[in-house]
């Protein structure tokens, strides 16, 4: 199950409606869901079960999300990086995300109902082609869906990302006259074009470091790093966590204001509102969802 | 009625996390001064040399060291950094044996950006600047002109080998000393160099250069890390530790390519910038564990 049916306390319920009341609510949020495999040796479990538990999490997560207010969730679940690890956890990780996408598939009508749309960002040529299907297939169906937006980073790595955005430039740019080439250009090719940067990024653990995650689009977002490992968050840390940002979010207002308006200065500069940048935009679009319909009705 | 409650709650609980704050940079702020009265008791080498002890006996105990540190200076007015404090900070990176220190500073110079003649001169000392924001460093050093074998005459009369003076002129003349190297980092070393690149490479797409960068993500990805290192004249690894001055974590866009692994820690708001308060970072980067995605 994808989104949780979270029984709340009634202390839990107090303090989200506190939370709620504050204002500087997060758009978006991106969760690094890290120290599956630390909580499931410190619980002698295997490691594929510890990171089932994180997915249990990660369906509380969205539940509180939702009920808070926030319309965009992030979460970094597989790196490409990670392909390094044994052939025998890559192999787990990979059945449990098959199993995960193939109940989003059967429980399509719970997900519509609670206005899901889940998104898959990531190099997904590197993964089996069942997979790849599947995930088109998780895509299709809840792409109407617009309460909230779950985006899983899978195979992913931001300098992938990147490198992809340069690449869609240089393979679809045909019309494209170098002038139009500019940061905002880069950005409107990258995989999450149709969303807004996180707000904040709240990653467990204790790690302090952002391990090539969503880097271009953090330029203004608020970190929040915490001590405890991804299975064990509770609706206290993640609502530390949002208290976090919305002070934060005081205090960053004119640095983000600032930025909006560089943001705005650099659409005027590189002709995004032109006939031909507007166009190029439209092609990498059609080309995109070409490649997700021709995955997902393949058989 | 209930939501005006809520949000009344709501601010209490600010008010309350914020009387805190203040009070905890308040004694952090009067810790500061006693610790800088003490430091006036002595003149600068006695504290040089005290620090350098301190950071050497410090250095044996870690596992490892940043070679590049980071320092990210954000918009913060409680957190404010001066020349001075900065200069600090890079003697303390020298004298640990960190190769290079580049700087972020993101306030405009209206609202006391970090300015290179400045932080010269508070520095006082040894200065260059290589290339443009590239900048060599180096804690002064005394080196007396009477040490020049050619001009004292030691050369003459054939005893310069043994009169210690050629000893002494080893260690100033031939020795060179470790300089930090230092970059200034600036808007346009970040996302928009990766546009450049970008632009660069559209001009030239036909060739079959590009076109066999294009038939491999990989290769694409290693020709614009090293085309960014190419263009801001990197010649140290990426940065692995990144201080922070601001009370909230923020990356402020700073090199989105080069910073995917880098630890970032905030610098204590109010904390007195000295050895120890350095150090602390230093143990707790040398804490962390990469894992590199196993």
């Amino acid at each position: 199950m994808w989104i949780s049916d979270y029984k709340y306390k009634w202390h839990e319920i107090l303090a989200m409606k506190i939370m709620r009341s504050g204002g500087y609510i997060p758009r978006h949020i991106a969760f690094v869901m890290d120290g599956n495999r630390r909580y499931a040796k410190s619980q002698h479990l295997r490691n594929i079960e510890g990171h089932s538990h994180g997915f249990d999490k990660l369906s509380k997560c969205l539940r509180w999300c939702l009920d808070i207010g926030i319309k965009e969730v992030t979460t970094f679940a597989f790196s490409i990086e990670n392909f390094k690890r044994s052939e025998e956890e890559v192999k787990d990780l990979l059945d449990l995300a098959r199993e995960k996408f193939l109940n989003i598939i059967n429980d399509e009508a719970k997900l519509n109902e609670h206005g899901v749309r889940i998104l898959v960002i990531g190099n997904l040529n590197l993964l089996p082609e069942d997979l790849q299907k599947l995930i088109a297939k998780a895509m299709t169906i809840t792409e109407h869906n617009d309460k909230l937006f779950l985006n899983i980073a899978f195979s992913y790595t931001s300098r992938d990302e990147m490198t992809q955005s340069v690449e869609t430039i240089l393979k679809l740019g045909d019309e494209l006259q170098p002038e139009d080439i500019n940061e905002r250009l880069i950005e409107e090719c990258l995989y999450t074009r149709h969303s807004p940067p996180p707000d904040l990024l709240f990653r467990t653990s204790g790690e302090t470091r952002i391990s090539d995650f969503m880097m271009w689009q953090l330029s203004t977002t608020v970190i929040y790093f915490t001590n405890i490992f991804w299975p064990e968050i509770t609706l206290w840390n993640f609502l530390s966590g949002i208290f976090a940002y919305q002070r934060a979010s005081i205090r960053l207002e004119a640095f983000k204001r600032q930025k909006r308006l560089e943001h705005a200065q650099q659409a005027k500069n590189c002709n995004y509102y032109s006939d031909r940048v507007q166009l190029f935009l439209r092609t990498v679009d059609s080309y995109r969802k070409k490649v997700l319909v021709s995955l997902s009705t393949s058989n | 009625m209930f939501v005006y409650l809520y949000q009344l709650m709501w601010l209490v609980l600010r008010i309350l996390v914020n009387v805190y704050e203040i009070l905890h940079f308040l004694f952090l702020r009067f810790q500061a001064i006693l610790l800088w009265s003490y430091d006036q008791q002595y003149n600068s080498t006695t504290i040089t040399r005290r620090d350098r002890a301190f950071l050497q006996r410090c250095k044996t105990e870690l596992t490892k060291l940043p070679r590049h540190l980071n320092i990210i200076i954000g918009t913060d007015p409680l957190a404010r950094v001066n020349e001075s404090v900065v200069a600090r900070i890079l003697s303390y990176a020298q004298i640990i044996g960190i190769d290079c220190v580049s700087l972020y500073d993101v306030r405009s110079e209206l609202n006391g950006q970090i300015l290179k003649e400045n932080l010269c001169k508070s520095s006082k000392s040894y200065w260059n600047e290589l290339q443009h924001n590239h900048y060599e460093w180096g804690l002064d050093i005394h080196a007396p002109e009477t040490k020049d074998l050619k001009t004292n005459g030691c050369m003459a009369n054939g005893v310069h080998s043994e009169n210690g003076s050629a000893c002494n002129g080893d260690v100033y003349q031939k020795k060179a000393p470790a300089y930090l190297k230092i970059y200034n980092i600036s808007g346009v070393d970040n996302r928009s160099l990766i546009a450049k690149i970008c632009r660069e490479l559209f001009q030239q797409r036909e060739s079959a250069k590009v076109q066999s960068l294009l038939a491999d993500r990989k290769q694409l990805e290693q020709h614009i890390s090293d085309e960014l290192a190419k263009h801001i004249q990197w010649s140290c690894v990426d940065p692995e530790l990144s201080i922070i001055f601001n009370r909230d974590i923020c990356t402020f866009g700073m090199l989105p390519w080069q910073t995917r692994f880098t630890e970032f820690h905030t610098f204590e708001t109010g904390r007195y910038v000295n050895a120890e308060s350095f150090v602390k970072l230093l143990y707790k980067y040398s804490k962390c564990e990469q894992r590199w995605g196993k």
